[in-house]
């Protein structure tokens, strides 16, 4: 056999792979420990947001960013309740609503939580 | 509806579900290991590597694939590519249990060249590689797997097992030699009769 063919179909040989009569249970475990990764970056990831949510509250405590806040999000939030007025309709009274500018902030906030599990829970279905 | 849902895994080709894959497809990477499981598993054990052994190494090479999926290009084939991250991974291990220097130098081959192989290519599909690398030196083995099954080129085998490239052509080029003897058409004819006296 010449030595180009020999090579030739050593490669094939090696490119055949064996048969493995374990490889579903392979893949399986494979697949396992993929989920298993994929739980503990999600768990380290929330920690890692929760620890860095409370050091903010904590921070924002200390320099009392709460109260400017409140001052600020008061005057911002009437004048969001009266741009939105314009486009909503009148019998819904919005600007009436009893609820300040903290509720504001906590809504929009919810809302970006919400769409970022809606696009995590989107980019594993995909 | 899903991607995954509405077209069967099975029947999307590689590249398809490495793009699954980089969107964090867990089940699509779950189809390539599937496919590609065996091959490496099995290149690993040609290299020689315990079953045990390789098939940890081989869930490790997988495991980095999947974190590494965005980086493949698809300039070779996935099933290379996870080939050789297995290969780097089983040396590394080899290096850190310091069984590297079975590789460094060999004796020569028992085998004194004095037969030579057949001709016919057509029984080529009846060799026994795994049979006939067992035979072969560890060096020998882990030259010639890393070239042939790996696809690496000899100075890259050089580079993966930190050993000069002179003494890489030289094991694949005994490697070589023994395989075509061992895996000649009519080498189990031989064997018997050697076996017989």
């Amino acid at each position: 056999m010449a030595d180009h063919d020999f090579k030739y179909q050593l490669e094939r040989l090696f490119n055949t792979p064996p048969s493995l009569a374990d490889s579903e249970a392979f893949a399986l475990r494979v697949e396992a420990r993929l989920a298993k990764g994929w739980q503990m970056r999600n768990l380290v990831l929330g920690a890692s947001g929760l620890i860095g949510g409370l050091i903010a509250v904590r921070q924002a405590m200390g320099l009392n960013l709460y109260g400017r806040l409140e001052a600020f999000s008061g005057l911002e939030a009437r004048q969001a309740l009266a741009g939105f007025a314009h486009w909503t309709p009148s019998h819904l009274g919005l600007p009436l609503w009893p609820f300040g500018g903290e509720a504001i902030w906590m809504s929009g906030g919810l809302m970006i939580l919400a769409i970022g599990f809606a696009l995590i829970r989107l980019l594993e279905e995909v | 509806m899903s991607i995954q849902k509405a077209r069967p895994l099975a029947s999307l080709h590689d590249m398809d579900l490495v793009s699954l894959s980089v969107a964090g497809g867990r089940a699509a990477f779950g189809e390539l290991v599937r496919r590609h499981g065996p091959g490496v598993r099995g290149l690993l054990r040609r290299i020689g590597a315990e079953p045990d052994l390789a098939d940890d190494v081989a869930q490790d090479a997988f495991l980095t694939a999947f974190e590494q999926i965005a980086e493949f290009r698809g300039d070779g084939s996935f099933a290379g590519w996870v080939k050789r991250i297995a290969v780097r991974l089983h040396i590394r291990r080899w290096k850190k249990d310091r069984r590297l220097d079975l590789v460094a130098e060999t004796p020569e081959p028992v085998w004194d060249g004095s037969e030579q192989p057949g001709d016919s290519t057509s029984q080529a599909r009846h060799m026994d590689l795994d049979t006939a690398l067992a035979a072969l030196s560890p060096a020998e083995r882990a030259c010639v797997s890393l070239c042939f099954g790996a696809g690496m080129s000899h100075a890259e085998a050089a580079e993966a097992l930190n050993i000069p490239l002179g003494t890489v052509k030289s094991h694949v080029k005994r490697g070589l030699e023994r395989l075509k003897h061992q895996l000649a058409p009519n080498a189990e004819a031989r064997s018997e009769q050697d076996a017989h006296g």
